[in-house]
């Protein structure tokens, strides 16, 4: 009897020479750290590109709800009340905000144009936390008259809520931003009142003591990124001081103290010796030291304030994937090799920060190369990785670039190239399109051309 | 004086004296007094007697300022109204007469007051014991006083009638006497008719629609205690006499009354106490008359109060009361009441009377291991609970989990599960590493606080150094008290949770239930009342909704209009002597019930007009939880006086010691709420359906709209017809 055996045609991978290097023996050789990324979320790569087209970004709705509780795990079993808002500029997609608002986030926006993406999602009006120091006459307006929590950045903004406070006769709830020194570099004082110098204790006064707007929160985003959690320990230090000062000094009670963001993700940031996975700290960790904080600066049982956290980047980066093809190898002047891919820091805007793990797509030898990773685009600055450690790959084939969720789709450009689709991969593993591919129909339909314009001969 | 005093003081002594008449019924019943004071005209002389000893009984506890509630109730005239009656079939009334009622009634209301606060220690009531003694006491002195004439009435029925009513009641009479009644039936009627010193048919059927219209069980109980005795009676050749011609048994009927529906829960096991203490009563009747004949004293109630004394005694020293003959701790002076109270408060309330102890921690937490669980929970230590945090994938610990820190739950706060004091505290304990254990010093750190005599809970476990509590203090719940760690006979870092009714750290365990927790299954959350969570369960402490603890915050002195499309009412919140609060309508003089305990806001009982507002928002808010958690949803059964009344009501009564055919299911749920941080609406929706015999009988839907000041608005639905009213705090 015969037995028929089908076998896939064993890949064909060029050789490599590679200098040897003097060091310890090690009798495995030099491996690659990375293992093939075939499948994402039980879906493969090669059919996603097949039908979104390449390159692609895909979003895991899994990895977004198991990362959310697990942050929500770290605070609510340390602290009664624990609200999270969902930064819109790490990411809003549609789909992706709305997983967070499904987990019970609220939103956090930082301009007009994102205060309106959460409005026409749905979010209710009081909410929303609308932060940032640009919010024109009319944005306030819109903001006051749905309740929202309008966090003030500086004096000439509280200037102008309170007239519009009174035009309406309305009492706007707000917080204001409060800037510290917690023991980082670089310190942001150029966003809301430092504490050190007595201006958020100024503007506390001013606004209470005008008695035209609500003051129910107080709000510190200390930087982004942060690698220490003590630093947050510090900031909620200062945040409860200043809320027991005023209950002191007003009787007002402070409603709720929103810590913002900039919890670091897993992403390794260029230049660090370590891999993120190993120095990034937990939400454990930030949750410890802002909780132990709070509890320990003096409130009262029954008048602990919410406590309301922005983490954008933390929540979102390890879900996102980017998917690409290697549009040609070539070999440099000095002799490094580069892989030219279909997708550049046009879209990958974070490449100019991390050094973003990148996996080839389909099986390969043992054998590695080190490889300059550069975009598509004709600029010099377009590089994705200075250097990387990959297998030989072939003109179209494909690599599965990780934690890219946040940021590149709010700061992706269209420069040169038209950006990519977005697919959103359900719980039960089922592909979604949530952003389509853009098309030249897209830009078309923002440009006016003036009519004599329109004719040229050539 | 006021006109408001005066209306008060008027009101007290019209039902002092209208009780009076009813208590010796074991009723508060006014219509029923009121039908006894008439029954008693069919002789005035006695009846006005009888009036006289009870008003003057009650003037006199009034003016030595004896307690008004005792008053009203009739407490301390029932005794002097039945001498001055008996005084008056006895004897003509002349001056002697009118000064010896006095100073007889002042007697029996001094021994009432006396034996009152002897017995009263041991839990007994005083029974007729007073009147006893005073009219024995009167008996004994009249054949020395010879200043009182011996009344010839009684003795020529007819010739009184007549003098009374001429010959129309004298043609009633004689209708009603010759009527064909049973020879039973004719005993039972006139043995009724003898607890009023009336031995005719005619009193006899008076009292007995006063009896059904005032308690269907205490009637059905007269008739089974009646009929016992009689039969026991025919059975051992007794003799007759006594029982046709005095008509003593209505020492049965008020022995079957008091001991099968007023101080005992009506229930089987009440109806065959009942049944078996009318031979004993039989007994007594023989014997004892033959030890007072030589008196030449009748013996009047005595069996009764000897055979209702001796029972009540005996049940009250039980060391182990069984459940089927419960004694009345709360007198509601009607069967039906007791019966549905008892049947309402074990059905809603027995668990209420647990302390309220709740999780020790924030957040969603896994029971690791339950009640009697496989690893630890054994022998004295199997009412224990191990918590830990799970992640979506079921594990409690993030890979490698080869450090204390990859444990979700380790290091988390543990917070008090009720106020109390820190009675002990153990502290430095290292924590182990995972997957090690501390044998020998096997609690590790723990601490155990005292919520009262003999409730400890305890909490081991605990990292080192970590303590923000120390020995004696007093902790709230919700408090912070330590983190959690791994120290002692702890391979992986959870909390160890236990009630004990000892203050050592190494006390054995006790099955005692949390008070109120959810449980989330498949992402839904339930609500638990005093139950033990098991194995597996993932549970969690219940938010309280700020909005709803404010709406249902009923202080004393609050204030509510409350408007209908025609009707307008304004409700009074009052607590009274007992420390219960309730609801007050001054227009329709009803009273609603209630209990706040911080979790559930629910009435117990309610008492006035059924049309009125207020006995439609007591249903609509009988049980409410103060959270607004979604999927949280309390059920609770009805009592069927709650739903029922009239016809309907008085039907069910007669099978209700045995049989609950009628159920009436409330549930309650929060339908939305504002989830900002100063939150201001609340809507809940509520139903009652009730069902008879399995078929949903009637359907009632309520919505209540809570608003920043509190509760604004409700609205009932009934079949098509809609009701909406308006609420504002004044």
């Amino acid at each position: 009897m015969l037995i028929e055996i089908k076998m896939e045609k064993q890949r064909y991978e060029r050789p490599v020479i590679r200098r040897l290097n003097v060091g310890v023996m090690n009798k495995f050789g030099t491996r690659t750290e990375y293992e093939p990324v075939t499948h994402i979320d039980d879906n493969a790569v090669a059919s996603l590109i097949k039908e979104h087209g390449s390159p692609l970004f895909v979003i895991s709705e899994k990895t977004i709800r198991t990362t959310f509780q697990d942050a929500l795990r770290a605070f609510n079993t340390r602290y009664p009340k624990v609200q999270f808002a969902w930064s819109y500029k790490t990411n809003y997609i549609a789909g992706v905000c709305n997983v967070f608002h499904q987990m019970g986030s609220w939103a956090e926006v930082v301009s007009g144009f994102e205060y309106l993406k959460a409005l026409k999602s749905n979010v209710p009006g009081n909410k929303i936390i609308f932060n940032g120091p640009d919010k024109t006459v009319e944005e306030l307006t819109l903001a006051i008259d749905n309740d929202s929590l309008i966090h003030i950045d500086h004096l000439d903004e509280l200037y102008t809520l309170t007239e519009l406070a009174i035009a309406k006769a309305k009492k706007p709830r707000v917080a204001i931003r409060v800037n510290m020194d917690t023991g980082i570099y670089p310190m942001w004082d150029r966003f809301g009142f430092n504490y050190e110098n007595g201006q958020a204790w100024d503007a506390i006064n001013k606004i209470v003591l005008a008695d035209r707007l609500q003051l129910v929160g107080l709000h510190a985003h200390i930087g982004t990124f942060m690698l220490s959690p003590s630093a947050y320990g510090v900031a909620a230090g200062k945040l409860s001081e200043l809320a027991i000062r005023v209950r002191d000094k007003f009787g007002r009670k402070i409603e709720y103290l929103d810590l913002g963001g900039g919890f670091a993700s897993k992403n390794t940031l260029k230049g660090s010796f370590l891999s993120g996975p190993d120095t990034s700290p937990t939400f454990d960790d930030f949750a410890e030291t802002i909780v132990t904080a709070i509890v320990n600066a003096g409130f009262l049982e029954d008048e602990l304030p919410l406590l309301i956290l922005e983490t954008g980047r933390a929540l979102v980066d390890e879900a996102g994937y980017l998917l690409g093809s290697v549009i040609s190898n070539k070999r440099l002047s000095d002799g490094r090799r580069a892989t030219i891919m279909d997708f550049g820091v046009n879209i990958l805007f974070t490449a100019f920060w991390y050094d973003h793990k990148i996996s080839p797509a389909q099986d390969f030898s043992h054998h590695t190369e080190d490889t300059v990773m550069y975009g598509p685009l004709c600029m010099n600055i377009d590089v994705v990785r200075e250097n990387a450690t990959l297998p030989p790959m072939k003109r179209g084939e494909h690599v599965v670039v990780h934690s890219v969720g946040a940021y590149n789709m709010t700061q992706w450009m269209q420069f040169i190239a038209l950006r990519p689709a977005v697919v959103m991969i359900d719980m039960k593993g089922k592909p979604h399109l949530v952003r389509k591919r853009e098309t030249l129909a897209n830009i078309d339909e923002q440009e006016v051309l003036p009519e004599y314009l329109r004719a040229f001969k050539l | 004086m006021t006109p408001a005093a005066r209306k008060y003081l008027w009101n007290l002594f019209r039902d002092a004296l209208l009780h009076g008449y009813s208590q010796i019924f074991f009723s508060l019943d006014r219509t029923f007094g009121i039908v006894l004071l008439i029954v008693s005209f069919t002789d005035p002389y006695v009846a006005l007697s009888g009036l006289s000893a009870g008003l003057l009984a009650n003037f006199a506890a009034y003016a030595l300022g004896y307690d008004h509630k005792g008053i009203r109730e009739g407490m301390y005239s029932f005794n002097s109204i039945m001498m001055g009656m008996m005084m008056g079939v006895y004897y003509d009334v002349n001056i002697q007469f009118v000064l010896l009622l006095a100073l007889l009634s002042m007697l029996v209301l001094f021994l009432s007051i006396g034996l009152q606060s002897r017995f009263g220690t041991k839990g007994l009531p005083v029974m007729s014991i007073p009147f006893l003694f005073g009219v024995w006491t009167l008996l004994l002195v009249g054949r020395q006083f010879t200043g009182l004439d011996l009344s010839e009435r009684g003795i020529y029925t007819v010739n009184e009638l007549w003098s009374y009513g001429g010959q129309f009641l004298v043609n009633l009479h004689a209708t009603v006497e010759g009527l064909p009644v049973p020879e039973l039936m004719a005993v039972y009627l006139r043995s009724l008719g003898a607890i009023f010193f009336q031995n005719t048919l005619f009193a006899g059927f008076i009292i007995l629609l006063g009896l059904v219209v005032f308690s269907r069980i205490a009637f059905v109980l007269s008739v089974i205690g009646f009929f016992s005795g009689y039969f026991f009676f025919g059975f051992m050749s007794g003799s007759f006499m006594q029982l046709n011609y005095t008509f003593i048994g209505f020492n049965f009927i008020l022995s079957s009354i008091a001991l099968g529906g007023f101080f005992i829960i009506p229930s089987f096991g009440s109806h065959v106490l009942v049944v078996l203490t009318a031979p004993v009563i039989a007994i007594l009747i023989s014997a004892l008359s033959q030890v007072m004949g030589t008196f030449g004293l009748p013996i009047y109630s005595l069996p009764y109060n000897i055979i209702v004394l001796l029972t009540l005694y005996t049940l009250r020293t039980r060391a182990v009361p069984k459940g089927w003959l419960t004694l009345i701790t709360e007198q509601t002076y009607s069967p039906e009441k007791n019966l549905y109270r008892f049947q309402n408060r074990m059905a809603r309330y027995a668990r209420d009377t647990w302390f309220h102890i709740y999780l020790p921690f924030y957040g969603e937490w896994t029971i690791s291991q339950g009640h009697d669980g496989d690893q630890t929970h054994k022998g004295e230590w199997q009412h224990a609970l191990d918590f830990s945090i799970m992640d979506s994938g079921g594990s409690s610990y993030k890979a490698p989990g080869s450090k204390l820190e990859d444990y979700y739950c380790y290091n988390r706060p543990i917070v008090a599960p009720q106020d109390g004091w820190v009675v002990a505290l153990q502290d430095g304990v290292a924590d182990n590493r995972p997957g090690e254990m501390d044998l020998d010093k096997n609690w590790g750190n723990a601490i155990v606080i005292k919520h009262g005599e003999g409730i400890f809970s305890k909490v081991s476990h605990i990292r080192e150094g970590t303590y923000k509590v120390a020995l004696g203090d007093y902790v709230k719940k919700g408090q912070v008290l330590a983190n959690i760690g791994n120290s002692g006979r702890s391979p992986e870092p959870h909390i160890h949770f236990q009630l004990q009714a000892t203050p050592f750290i190494g006390s054995r365990t006790m099955a005692y239930p949390l008070a109120y927790y959810a449980v989330k299954e498949n992402g839904k959350p339930s609500f638990r009342s005093f139950a033990t969570p098991k194995e597996g369960e993932v549970v969690s402490n219940i938010a309280i909704n700020p909005v709803l603890k404010k709406a249902f915050w009923l202080q004393p002195g609050m204030c509510f209009q409350v408007f209908g499309e025609k009707t307008q009412e304004q409700w009074e919140v009052y607590t009274d002597a007992y420390n219960h609060s309730y609801i007050w309508c001054a227009k329709t003089e009803s009273t609603a019930y209630f209990v706040n305990n911080g979790t559930l806001f629910y009435f117990t009982d309610f008492i006035g007009d059924r049309n009125s507002i207020l006995f439609r928002f007591h249903l609509a808010a009988q049980r409410i939880l103060l959270s607004s958690e979604d999927g949280l949803k309390v059920n609770d059964r009805l009592s069927v006086d709650t739903v029922f009344s009239g016809p309907k009501k008085a039907a069910l009564d007669a099978v209700a010691p045995f049989a609950q055919v009628v159920r009436a299911d409330f549930a309650e749920f929060c339908d939305s709420a504002d989830r900002d941080i100063t939150p201001k609406w609340a809507i809940l929706r509520s139903n009652i359906k009730v069902q008879a015999f399995g078929q949903v009988q009637r359907n009632m839907d309520f919505r209540i709209d809570i608003g920043p000041e509190g509760v604004s608005g409700f609205d009932m639905e009934v079949g098509k017809t809609k009701y909406r009213y308006t609420c504002a705090l004044q």
